[in-house]
C-alpha cells in the first residue's frame, strides 16, 4: 500500500462517514421498503402474514379494475385542475406583487399562511365552508347569482371542491417561488426593451417568461408530483366519495392496504403510481430543452 | 395628465385585487376562529355571522374531554424536537459530505437520495410498517423519530439545500484551515459548518413544519391513543361513526393545532418565505 | 464552541430521558400491585366505541385485575378499528383479545387467526346464550367456539317525549301497543312533528338496512347466502326512506346531514325522533329533555337490524389461558349486568337480558329492544365489496337523482359481477 493510497482511503473513509447517517436512513427506511414493496406486488398476502407468489396476477387484475381506473382518472382530473388553474394564478399574483407596494408584508403573509397549515385541520375547516346550505363558499357565490352548489354530496362537484381547497392552500407557495424568480431578473433587461419600443405583453413573453422558465419547470414538476399523491383531503372531506368521485390513487392504495387488507394488490398499485411519476417527470425533464432557458 | 391618472387607477385596482385575494385567503381562518367560540346551534346561521352573539369557551374544554388532546400536543413537541435535532446532524453531515468531499459513488448515491424526494411515502406504506414491526418499534417514539432523524421521509430536501450551501464556500477558506492543521472533523465542525449558518433557519423551519403537521406516518405506526400526534387527533372526529358535526370542538382543536406553526410563521416569516423563493432559483 | 456542544448534549439527554420516561409511563399506567408468585402477564384488548365506553371498559378491567393481580390488561381503542386490527395481526403484534363483529368473524376464522376457545371453555354455560348468536361464532365445520358473544343491539326509534307531549300526539310506544306503529303512521307522525325549527325525525341514510326487511325484502337467502336486491320489496323499502327526506321532507336531506348529524340533531332538539342502536343510550344519558325508545315501525312484517359483537382471542397469543380468563370474565354475569346497567348494549346472556339489570337499567322502555324477534343477517361472501356496491348505488336515491328500482337493478348487476 503506497502512502498515496492510504491517504486516499482515509479521504474516502471520511466521505462515507459523513454521509453515513443519511445513507442509513435512506437504505433502511426508503430503499429497502421500496424494493420490498415491489417484490410484494408479485405476491398475495394473507392475514396471518403468509404470502404466496402470484407473479403478474395483481397487475393483470389491476388493468381491469374499474375502481383503479376511476382512481387514475380522478387523480388526473385533479392534477389538471391544479395545473391549469392554480399555477397561472400563482404566476399572475407573483407578477402583480413584483412591484414596490405598500402592505407587501401583509399580502405575502396572507397568501403564504395557508401553505404552512396542517392539511387535516384545514380540511376539517373546509368541510364546513363547503356546506351546501350554510357554507361560506356558497354564501359568497350567491352574490354572483349562483345557487347553492352541493360541493361534497354531489359526485360532479366533489372534486372541484377539493381542487378549490387545494388551490387555496398551495398557491402561496408557488407564488413565492415565482416571485423569487421574477425578482432575480435584472431591471436593465426591461429598460433595454422599453428603449427598443417593446410593449408590456412583448416584455412579458420575451423577457419574463423565458427567464423564469426554470422556476416554472420546478413548479410544474413539484405540483404534478404532489397532486398525484393527494390523500389527506379525500380522507377527511369525502372519504373517497361520493360515488368514488374523490377516490384518488393514493386513497385507493390506502383502502386496499388498511381497510380491505390486500397489501400485495396495493403494492402493485403503488408500484404503478411510482412508475407513472417517473415517466411523467422524465417527460417534463426531457421537454425542458424546448422551452426552459438557463442563464 | 392622463398617464398619471391611468397609473393611479392601476395602482388602486391592483390593491383592490390583492386585498380581495388576501381576504379570500384569510376568510377560512376567520370562520374557524369564530366557530370555536360558538354554540353548536349558532354555527350555521343564515346569513353567516362572524361575531357570535354568545361567546363560549366550552368547545375548547370539550376537546380535552373527547380526546387526550394534551397528550397529542406533548407528543408533537417531543417528536418534532427530536426529529429536528437529529436531522440537523444528519443533513449537515451529508450536505458536507456530498458537497465537499470526494469518494467513489458520490454522484450515484446523491442521485439516489434525490430520488427519494420522488418516492411518495404512500408507495412504501406497508413495507415500512413491516420494517418498523420487525424492529419491534410499533407504537413507540423510536418509530416516530428515528427514520426522520436519519433523513428519511423528507430529509432529502434539507440535504440538498445544505449541499448547495456547502459547495459555495470558497476553496481558500478550506485550504487555509488545512494548512493550519485542522483534521477532517474539526474542519467540518469549526470551519465549514459556521459558514452555512444562514441555511440553519431554513432547515429548522422546514423540518419543524413538516414534523408538526405529520399525519400519514403516525397513522401507520401508532396504535394506542397515547402515541398519537395532533393531526391524528383531529382526524378522530371524522372516524366517529355518528357523524362529523361537532363543529365548535373541531374548530377549537384545529385552532390549537395550528397555533404554534402560525406563531412561528409570524415571527420568522422572512425565513419561511426565503425558503420557497430560493427553491425556484436553484430549480 | 465546546460550551455549545455540551449544552446541546445536555438538552439531548434531557429530551431523550423525557421521551424515555414518557415511553415508560405509557407502559406503566396502572399501579403495580404487590409482587406475586405467579408470572406477570400483560394482555392487550382491542376495542371500539366512544370515550364514555372506554372509561367503562377500563372500569371492568380494573375489577379483573383485582381478581387477577398478576394479569394486567391494556385497552386500546384505535381510530380505525378494522384496519388497525388487520395490520396488527399481519404484523405479528396481534392483540390478545379483541372485539369481533358477526360478519367480520367469517373472514377472520377462515384465515386461522382466531383462538379456539372450546379448548378452554370448561365450565361455560352455553345455554345462557341465544343459540343463533353462539353459532355465529363457531367454526362451520368443527362446531368449535371461536368467539363469545358479548352484547348485541337492535335498532330502535328514539323519541323526544317532550315534543310529543307538546304536540299532543300519542307516543310511538303507545302506537306500538295499539298495533298502530306502521310505515304510514310513522310518516304521518313525523309530518306532524316537522316545523321550521325541527324535523320529525333524523335518520342516517347509511342505515337503510333497517328499513328493507319490513317491506318483505328477504334479500339474503338463509341457505345459499345469495344476495338479491332487484326486487320490488327491496325497492319499496329504499324508496320509502328516500321519500321521507326528498318528498315529505320529514327527515333531513343528505346535504343537511353533512352540517349536523342525526345524533347531533336529536341531542339539540332539531329532530323529534332518531333511529339507532342501543349504544346511543349512553351518549344521551346527559340530555336535558325526557326521551324514550320504541320498536321500529313495521310494514308488511315486523323487523329490525341486529348488530352482534363477540370477544375473540388471537391464535398467536402468548397467554391463551389468561386470554380465556379475560374473555370469560368480561362475558360473565357480573360484568354483563354492568354492561346492561350502563346502557352500553344488550347483554348477550339471556338471563341478564331478561333481568332487571337490563330491563330497569335506564329509565326508558328497554324492552323495546327485545320486542321484535330478529336474527343477525346471514353473512354472505365478499361482504365488504357487496356492501360497498350497494351503498354506492343507493347514494343516488338519497339525493333524489334516481329511483330505488333503478339503483337496485344497477347494484344487482354490480354484485353479480363480483368474483
Amino acid at each position: 500500500m503506497t502512502k498515496k493510497n492510504i491517504r486516499k482511503i482515509k479521504k474516502y473513509f471520511f466521505g462515507y462517514l459523513f454521509i453515513a447517517p443519511a445513507m442509513i436512513g435512506f437504505f433502511v427506511f426508503m430503499a429497502w421498503p421500496m424494493v420490498n414493496g415491489i417484490i410484494m406486488s408479485f405476491k398475495k398476502v394473507g392475514l396471518k402474514g403468509t404470502s404466496e407468489w402470484v407473479g403478474l396476477d395483481n397487475y393483470t387484475t389491476l388493468i381491469s379494475d374499474v375502481h383503479f381506473l376511476k382512481a387514475i382518472l380522478n387523480t388526473g382530473y385533479y392534477t389538471l385542475g391544479i395545473i391549469l388553474l392554480g399555477v397561472p394564478l400563482a404566476l399572475v399574483l407573483a407578477v402583480i406583487l413584483n412591484q414596490k407596494l405598500r402592505g407587501m408584508t401583509f399580502y405575502r403573509l396572507s397568501y403564504y399562511l395557508p401553505v404552512i397549515t396542517m392539511m387535516i385541520a384545514v380540511s376539517v375547516v373546509w368541510k364546513g365552508l363547503l356546506s351546501t346550505n350554510n357554507g361560506l363558499i356558497n354564501y359568497m357565490i350567491s352574490f354572483l347569482g349562483i345557487s347553492n352548489i352541493p360541493w361534497l354530496t354531489n359526485p360532479k362537484w366533489a372534486m372541484p371542491g377539493l381542487i378549490l381547497m387545494s388551490i387555496w392552500k398551495g398557491t402561496g407557495f408557488n407564488m413565492i417561488v415565482f416571485l423569487g424568480a421574477l425578482q432575480n431578473i435584472p431591471k436593465s433587461y426591461y429598460e433595454a426593451a422599453t428603449t427598443d419600443g417593446a410593449n408590456s405583453l412583448q416584455k412579458f413573453t420575451n423577457i419574463t417568461l423565458p427567464l423564469i422558465s426554470p422556476a416554472i419547470l420546478f413548479v410544474m414538476i413539484t405540483t404534478t408530483i404532489n397532486s398525484f399523491q393527494i390523500f389527506e383531503q379525500a380522507y377527511v372531506l369525502t372519504g373517497g366519495g361520493p360515488q368514488e368521485a374523490t377516490t384518488t390513487i393514493v386513497y385507493y392504495i390506502y383502502q386496499n392496504t388498511f381497510e380491505w387488507f390486500k397489501p400485495g394488490y396495493a403494492n402493485a398499485q403503488a408500484t404503478i403510481l411510482f412508475a407513472m411519476l417517473l415517466i411523467i417527470t422524465g417527460i417534463q425533464f426531457l421537454l425542458q430543452k424546448k422551452w426552459v432557458h438557463y442563464e | 395628465m392622463n398617464n398619471i391618472l391611468y397609473k393611479r387607477i392601476l395602482k388602486i385596482a391592483t390593491h383592490v385585487l390583492l386585498m380581495t385575494g388576501a381576504l379570500l385567503m384569510l376568510v377560512p381562518f376567520a370562520w374557524m376562529i369564530s366557530t370555536c367560540f360558538k354554540d353548536i346551534n349558532n354555527v350555521f346561521t343564515y346569513p353567516p355571522n362572524f361575531i357570535p352573539e354568545k361567546i363560549t369557551l366550552d368547545s375548547f374544554s370539550r376537546v380535552f374531554e373527547i380526546m387526550d388532546f394534551g397528550r397529542y400536543y406533548l407528543n408533537n413537541f417531543i417528536i418534532t424536537f427530536l426529529r429536528m435535532f437529529g436531522l440537523f446532524f444528519t443533513a449537515t453531515m451529508a450536505g458536507y459530505g456530498f458537497g465537499r468531499l470526494e469518494f467513489p459513488g458520490k454522484n450515484f448515491l446523491f442521485i439516489c437520495l434525490l430520488g427519494t424526494m420522488m418516492i411518495p411515502i404512500y408507495v412504501i406504506m406497508f413495507p415500512s410498517f413491516m420494517i418498523i414491526k420487525n424492529f419491534g418499534w410499533i407504537d413507540t417514539y423510536q418509530a416516530l423519530t428515528i427514520p426522520q432523524m436519519l433523513g428519511a421521509f423528507g430529509g432529502a430536501f434539507s440535504i440538498f439545500l445544505l449541499k448547495q450551501n456547502f459547495q459555495s464556500i470558497p476553496r481558500e477558506l478550506e485550504e487555509a484551515a488545512i494548512i493550519d492543521g485542522a483534521g477532517p472533523i474539526r474542519l467540518f465542525w469549526s470551519i465549514m459548518l459556521p459558514q452555512v449558518k444562514p441555511a440553519f433557519a431554513a432547515l429548522a423551519i422546514f423540518s419543524f413544519n413538516g414534523s408538526w403537521n405529520d399525519f400519514i406516518w403516525p397513522l401507520i405506526v401508532t396504535n394506542s391513543d397515547k402515541m398519537k400526534m395532533l393531526s391524528l387527533g383531529i382526524a378522530r372526529f371524522s372516524s366517529d361513526k355518528e357523524g362529523l358535526t361537532q363543529w365548535p370542538e373541531m374548530m377549537a382543536a384545529s385552532l390549537m393545532a395550528l397555533l404554534p406553526v402560525v406563531i412561528l410563521f409570524i415571527i420568522a416569516q422572512k425565513k419561511f418565505i426565503e425558503n420557497a423563493s430560493q427553491s425556484g432559483i436553484k430549480g | 464552541m465546546m460550551k455549545k456542544v455540551v449544552a446541546i448534549l445536555l438538552i439531548m439527554i434531557m429530551v431523550f430521558s423525557l421521551a424515555g420516561c414518557a415511553n415508560d409511563a405509557v407502559k406503566k399506567d396502572a399501579e403495580k400491585t404487590e409482587p406475586v408468585a405467579k408470572e406477570k402477564v400483560e394482555l392487550t384488548l382491542l376495542g371500539w366505541g366512544g370515550a364514555e365506553e372506554e372509561k367503562i371498559v377500563n372500569g371492568y378491567l380494573s375489577e379483573f385485575q383485582k381478581e387477577n393481580p398478576n394479569i394486567k390488561v391494556t385497552f386500546v381503542r384505535p381510530a380505525d378499528y378494522w384496519p388497525k386490527l388487520k395490520t396488527m395481526i399481519a404484523g405479528g403484534t396481534a392483540p390478545d383479545a379483541f372485539y369481533m363483529g358477526f360478519p367480520e368473524f367469517v373472514e377472520f376464522q377462515k384465515q386461522d387467526v382466531l383462538l379456539n376457545l372450546s379448548e378452554f371453555a370448561v365450565d361455560f354455560d352455553e345455554n345462557d346464550f341465544q343459540e343463533g348468536q353462539l353459532n355465529a361464532f363457531r367454526d362451520p365445520n368443527s362446531g368449535d367456539l371461536y368467539g363469545v358473544p358479548k352484547d348485541w343491539s337492535s335498532y330502535v326509534m328514539y323519541y323526544n317525549k317532550a315534543m310529543f307531549d307538546e304536540a299532543g300526539l300519542p307516543t310511538p310506544n303507545e302506537m306500538y301497543e295499539n298495533g298502530n306503529w306502521t310505515y304510514d303512521t310513522f310518516e304521518s307522525t313525523a309530518k306532524k312533528l316537522t316545523t321550521a325549527e325541527h324535523h320529525g325525525a333524523a335518520i342516517n341514510y347509511g342505515r337503510w338496512k333497517a328499513f328493507v326487511p319490513q317491506t318483505g325484502a328477504n334479500w339474503v337467502d338463509k341457505d345459499s347466502r345469495k344476495v338479491t336486491v332487484n326486487t320490488p320489496e327491496f325497492a319499496k323499502g329504499i324508496q320509502y326512506l328516500a321519500d321521507l327526506g326528498n318528498k315529505s321532507k320529514v327527515i333531513p336531506t343528505v346535504d343537511e346531514l353533512a352540517d349536523l348529524s342525526p345524533a347531533d340533531r336529536f341531542s339539540n332538539k332539531k329532530a323529534a325522533m332518531f333511529m339507532s342502536g342501543r349504544w346511543m343510550a349512553m351518549r344521551f344519558a346527559e340530555l336535558d329533555f325526557e326521551w324514550d325508545i320504541a320498536p321500529m315501525p313495521s310494514d308488511v312484517t315486523e323487523s329490525t337490524w341486529i348488530d352482534l359483537v363477540a370477544y375473540c382471542g388471537s391464535s398467536d397469543t402468548k397467554y391463551p389461558e389468561e386470554t380465556w380468563k379475560l374473555i370469560n370474565f368480561l362475558t360473565g354475569k357480573k360484568i354483563e349486568e354492568q354492561v346492561a346497567k350502563a346502557g352500553q348494549a344488550i347483554p348477550a346472556r339471556i338471563s341478564v337480558a331478561n333481568s332487571p339489570a337490563f330491563l330497569e337499567s335506564i329509565d326508558v322502555n328497554n324492552k323495546a329492544h327485545l320486542e321484535i324477534e330478529a336474527n343477525p343477517i346471514p353473512v354472505f361472501d365478499h361482504w365488504g365489496e357487496v356492501w360497498d356496491a350497494l351503498n354506492r348505488n343507493l347514494e343516488l336515491v338519497w339525493t333524489g337523482e334516481d329511483t330505488a328500482v333503478n339503483a337496485a337493478k344497477a347494484a344487482q348487476e354490480e354484485i353479480d359481477g363480483i368474483k
